[in-house]
């Protein structure tokens, strides 16, 4: 057993373990010192994922196959650290670094539960590493419920706020609903073949459990209608987390509802836990073409919907959290048309667009968190006159939105480039590619009106936001990274190729292959 | 670093510095901006010196020299740039045109000066990208980024009433026609990445080949017969759509006309000036020689609908009472004669195009311009209460007279001669009836120009507008005097503008003139029957 793998969760548990206990300790009035401790711990963690201890190759090749090697993984088999791990992981640690930055304005509000709210935070972050990690559906389920029922109590935290709870009530019917259906599909697939675990074990050169992927590779298990829909029910299942269709509609209630900043780290950290098991699951899946045949479209109509629904539903929205839970789920049928297009670049721009999307929509919550301090409103109309109020976070806010809007030279311009170009290679898929172009503009549309009512309207609300320094790091950083990665993407790019490789998704686009 | 890129650099970088300056020193921003477009405006002259005195060879060799830099290498995006002649005209009219909206707006912009002049130089930069860059993706790139500036230059900057809807419209549809060229450019990179992969030596070589956004790459495959006519046939349509609703073809057109209207005075000049040239220049530059036999089976239906841009576009320009409405519809009514030109697919025609291209964008910045200048003053633009200005500011009204006279295709102006030209190519290529229904498509132009003239600047003396001030001093009136000098200079001698041109067109339209001389003959001979195209639109039509 390989633990030093596993070091940036322990990291996490025990740090959050620790933040619990400090919690004890401290007197009532100390207490806001607790974030310092709470940030600590995902930069030791971030730290950790450098170490060259947990640089191991994923895939060895063996007689010309290429195979997961038995080093990256431990616990039997169950935890994999490959690329793609390693890239959520550090998006992770970056995305709960910044909440937390941003919580503390936010927490002193509340009188009571603040070290609960740190350890919370961090245990979530620790789901999040496992998930990224996940190597069999049991660990998948474990560590998404660990995400899941974190952030039913954070979301519900204001409990002096009948939409927080509220909020917090209807992910959790929601949530349920969706872990059963994922259970559901689990024992689809367990029924199909005999194995929940992606990966085979072999001790003393025998076998001692088989792997879904080797039975695909070596053709033991073939394409079965239970298979797929046991697939897709597992689609559908973290089809929830990510914000798609058809359990996409708790998204724009718990938004509103929820504290802003759990908001802000539902809407990267619990969906990017969802799309990073959804790659997972398509990876061991795709060494089944017919599985891929047969998932691809399935995933295309989830796309498609998803794009209209969330771009559709933000048209009309007038208050920002709505507006932006709307934006998240058409976010997230970008990253889906990314991941149905199932080859390289497509995954490859999924990734990348995923890690552009932590820093994207964490400055524009930032920027909500506060222009709503000082206004106390979450009304769009309340944004007014933001421009010559407060230039800076104006500024911060526009950037933010043109970047999910995907204008250049923003990140999120060569994040959707990818995903959209990348669907035109097949020509099953080039509908799909059309429908993302479509909802480009009508997403162009509604965060217009946003950064229209910052800079052409007549100021509403008096009140200047203060900015702390803590938010200014959250926005320095967060800008850096928006102009930089859209600047010098190949940095990130190439990056995400890479691991796009090394998940051995198809080179060329489906379709493209008899040329 | 190389000089052209040195141009897209200039603008960004002084876009920076403004960034970072105290908002309050408005005259050092203002003159950071318009440093930069002097810069610009250097090299630009630079370029078309070089292009001039050592003709199309010079140009070879200047982006010969430029080398390829990667930038995402998985994907095959790369910097690279390059001019042809066609470019050079194109980069003089963008520095142009920036140089003296940036002096226009020196005196007319006062709120959020800072904002402003970051925005303006990074849309000056977007448009030196698209008119330099020979990577199909810094294309598209470049071109969203000349387009969101312009929705805040004119949601912010422009006149109260229509800012807001007609920023939103102009935004939207540029995206939109740049989003169904990307569908156009992204079939060519796909086609052009299996070719690339079947020039491989090996199937193991071919396994490893990157694909390439780059346009010399398109081009390569193109001329070698890789792209089949039902190929063509289909990238050309969605690159042209794509573009013909940047230029504003009919009936794509209606974003541009409230666009101008709407536009603070800088930010008409830019757009009427240079963002109005993207497309056609896209077109020549991509479409044509990427897809000739695309051009070659679509290009009757352009020179139809030209017909419709320069008739329709004058007909609705004479019913219009707000000022710059009545020029907003003749410009899309004058990128019907672009259109004509091209669509003519003969030397003479397409240089006549890229001619009119760049004097319709100095014509119109002049224009705006000086629109801009009383609109400041009056804040009014409705025909009908303006009149008489002559009397208060006959500098301005003299001036303006002048450009309507360029406007109307007066001899003696850059237009003229380009019009001119446009119209000997329609002529030359067969377009007979087209070519006539051009030139009376003049008399149009004249009669509502002429009149918005009169309605404007002469009749009594109006004693509402006495309090107007006419353009005084070398710093307001530079701008005008050099926009009018350089349509005097090349309508009086436009030998050097079409020497310049015509070797970068040459090419292009050779290519596809051997296009349409092949597809007559397959017509003639009945070979077309056997094309895939029209094999599969029979197909179609039978399953109907």
């Amino acid at each position: 057993m390989n633990l030093t793998l596993l070091l940036p969760e322990i990291i996490v548990i025990v740090g959050g373990l620790a933040v619990m206990l400090r919690d004890l300790w401290l007197p009532a009035d100390r207490k806001d010192g607790l974030w310092a401790w709470a940030l600590a711990v995902p930069l030791i963690a971030l730290a950790a994922t450098f170490l060259p201890q947990l640089d191991v190759a994923a895939r060895i090749s063996v007689d010309g196959a290429m195979i997961v090697n038995p080093e990256a993984t431990a616990l039997s088999g169950s935890f994999y650290l490959d690329g793609m791990s390693m890239l959520l992981k550090r998006a992770f640690c970056v995305a709960a670094a910044l909440v937390i930055l941003m919580s503390r304005e936010y927490l002193s509000e509340l009188n009571r539960g603040q070290g609960e709210f740190w350890s919370l935070a961090l245990f979530a972050l620790s789901g999040m590493f496992f998930c990224a990690s996940a190597n069999d559906f049991m660990s998948l389920f474990v560590a998404l419920e660990v995400v899941t029922v974190s952030f039913f109590v954070l979301v519900a935290f204001k409990r002096s706020s009948g939409t927080s709870i509220e909020a917090g009530l209807k992910l959790l019917v929601m949530g349920s609903l969706s872990a059963a259906l994922m259970l559901y599909g689990i024992a689809f697939v367990y029924g199909a073949s005999g194995t929940v675990f992606f990966d085979q074990v072999v001790v003393n050169g025998e076998v001692t459990r088989t792997g879904l992927r080797d039975l695909l590779a070596t053709g033991q298990l073939v394409y079965s209608t239970e298979l797929l829909i046991g697939v897709m029910l597992i689609f559908l299942g973290l089809g929830f987390k990510t914000s798609a269709v058809p359990l996409h509609v708790w998204v724009p209630d718990v938004y509103q509802g929820a504290p802003t900043p759990v908001t802000a780290y539902l809407s990267v950290g619990s969906k990017l836990a969802g799309f990073v098991l959804m790659l997972r699951v398509l990876e061991v899946f795709s060494r089944s073409g017919p599985m891929v045949d047969s998932l691809t479209p399935f995933l295309a109509l989830v796309a498609a919907v998803t794009l209209f629904y969330g771009n559709l539903g933000a048209l009309p929205q007038s208050n920002i959290k709505r507006l932006l839970g709307y934006s998240s789920i058409g976010q997230c049928g970008y990253i889906l048309l990314g991941i149905a297009s199932a080859w390289t670049v497509g995954i490859s721009g999924t990734l990348f667009y995923m890690t552009a999307y932590v820093v994207t929509n964490l400055a524009a919550f930032a920027v909500v968190i506060l222009v709503s301090r000082a206004t106390n409103s979450h009304e769009i109309d309340d944004y007014s006159g933001l421009g010559r109020k407060n230039p800076l976070l104006a500024a911060a806010l526009t950037v933010a939105l043109l970047s999910l809007a995907g204008v250049p030279p923003f990140i999120g311009f060569f994040g959707k480039f990818m995903l959209i170009g990348s669907t035109f290679g097949s020509d099953e898929l080039r509908w799909l590619g059309l429908v993302g172009m479509v909802n480009v503009v009508i997403a162009l549309y509604y965060y217009l009106c946003v950064i229209k009512r910052i800079y052409m309207r007549e100021e509403r609300h008096p009140a200047k936001s203060v900015v702390p320094l803590r938010l200014k790091v959250v926005l320095a950083i967060s800008m850096a990274a928006l102009v930089i990665g859209g600047i010098a993407p190949q940095f990130l790019a190439d990056k995400t190729a890479e691991i796009a490789e090394e998940l051995q998704f198809a080179p060329r686009p489906r379709g493209g292959e008899h040329r | 670093m190389d000089v052209l890129t040195l141009l897209c650099v200039i603008p960004l970088a002084a876009a920076g510095i403004v960034a970072v300056m105290p908002a309050t020193a408005t005259k050092a921003i203002k003159g950071v901006a318009t440093a930069a477009s002097g810069l610009c405006l250097g090299i630009a002259l630079y370029l078309f010196r070089e292009a001039l005195v050592g003709g199309e060879p010079a140009l070879i060799a200047l982006t010969e020299s430029i080398p390829r830099r990667p930038w995402v290498e998985s994907l095959g995006v790369s910097w690279s740039v390059g001019i042809d002649g066609m470019s050079v005209a194109m980069v003089l009219l963008n520095s142009i045109v920036m140089f003296t909206a940036s002096l226009v707006s020196g005196h007319a912009i006062k709120d959020r000066v800072k904002e402003f002049m970051v925005l303006f130089l990074a849309l000056g930069a977007g448009v030196f990208g698209v008119f330099t860059v020979k990577d199909m993706f810094f294309m598209y790139f470049a071109f969203e980024l000349a387009v969101v500036p312009m929705y805040l230059l004119i949601g912010v900057w422009g006149s109260p009433k229509d800012r807001e809807y007609a920023a939103m419209k102009l935004t939207l549809y540029l995206t939109a026609g740049a989003l169904v060229a990307l569908v156009g450019l992204l079939f060519l990179y796909f086609e052009t990445w299996d070719y690339l992969r079947s020039i491989a030596p090996s199937a193991e070589a071919a396994a490893q080949v990157l694909p390439s956004f780059h346009l010399d790459d398109v081009f390569a495959a193109a001329d070698s017969g890789f792209f089949t006519r039902a190929f063509q046939v289909k990238a050309f349509a969605f690159l042209f759509v794509g573009f013909a609703a940047i230029i504003p073809m009919w009936p794509l057109h209606t974003w541009s006309p409230i666009g101008h209207a709407a536009a603070p005075a800088a930010g008409s000049m830019m757009h009427a000036g240079v963002l109005m040239k993207l497309g056609s220049f896209a077109v020549l530059r991509v479409a044509f020689p990427a897809c000739p036999e695309g051009a070659a089976y679509w290009l009757p239906w352009v020179a139809l609908i030209a017909m419709a841009n320069i008739v329709y576009g004058g007909y609705v320009a004479m019913a219009q009472k707000d000022l710059k409405y009545v020029i907003g519809f003749s410009s899309s009514s004058h990128m019907g004669y672009t259109l004509l030109g091209i669509a003519s697919v003969t030397v003479i025609g397409v240089s006549g195009a890229v001619f009119l291209m760049f004097a319709h964008g100095v014509m119109t910045a002049l224009t705006f311009g000086l629109i801009g200048f009383f609109y400041d003053q009056t804040h009014n633009r409705w025909i009908p209460d303006l009149g008489g200005l002559s009397h208060q500011v006959p500098w301005v009204a003299t001036a303006f007279a002048l450009a309507t006279m360029a406007s109307a295709g007066v001899p003696g102006f850059a237009n003229f001669v380009s019009e001119f030209m446009v119209m000997l190519g329609a002529w030359e290529a067969g377009y007979h009836w087209q070519a006539v229904v051009a030139v009376f498509g003049v008399v149009i132009t004249a009669v509502y120009l002429l009149r918005a003239l009169r309605d404007v600047f002469f009749g009594p003396r109006n004693e509402r507008w006495d309090k107007l001030e006419d353009a005084k001093g070398v710093y307001q009136k530079a701008p005008f005097v050099l926009l009018l000098a350089i349509l005097l200079f090349f309508g009086f001698w436009p030998g050097p503008m079409v020497r310049v041109i015509e070797p970068g067109v040459t090419p292009i339209v050779e290519k596809v003139a051997k296009a349409i001389e092949k597809l007559e003959r397959e017509r003639e001979t009945g070979l077309l029957e056997s094309d895939d195209a029209n094999v599969e639109a029979r197909e179609n039509e039978e399953e109907r």
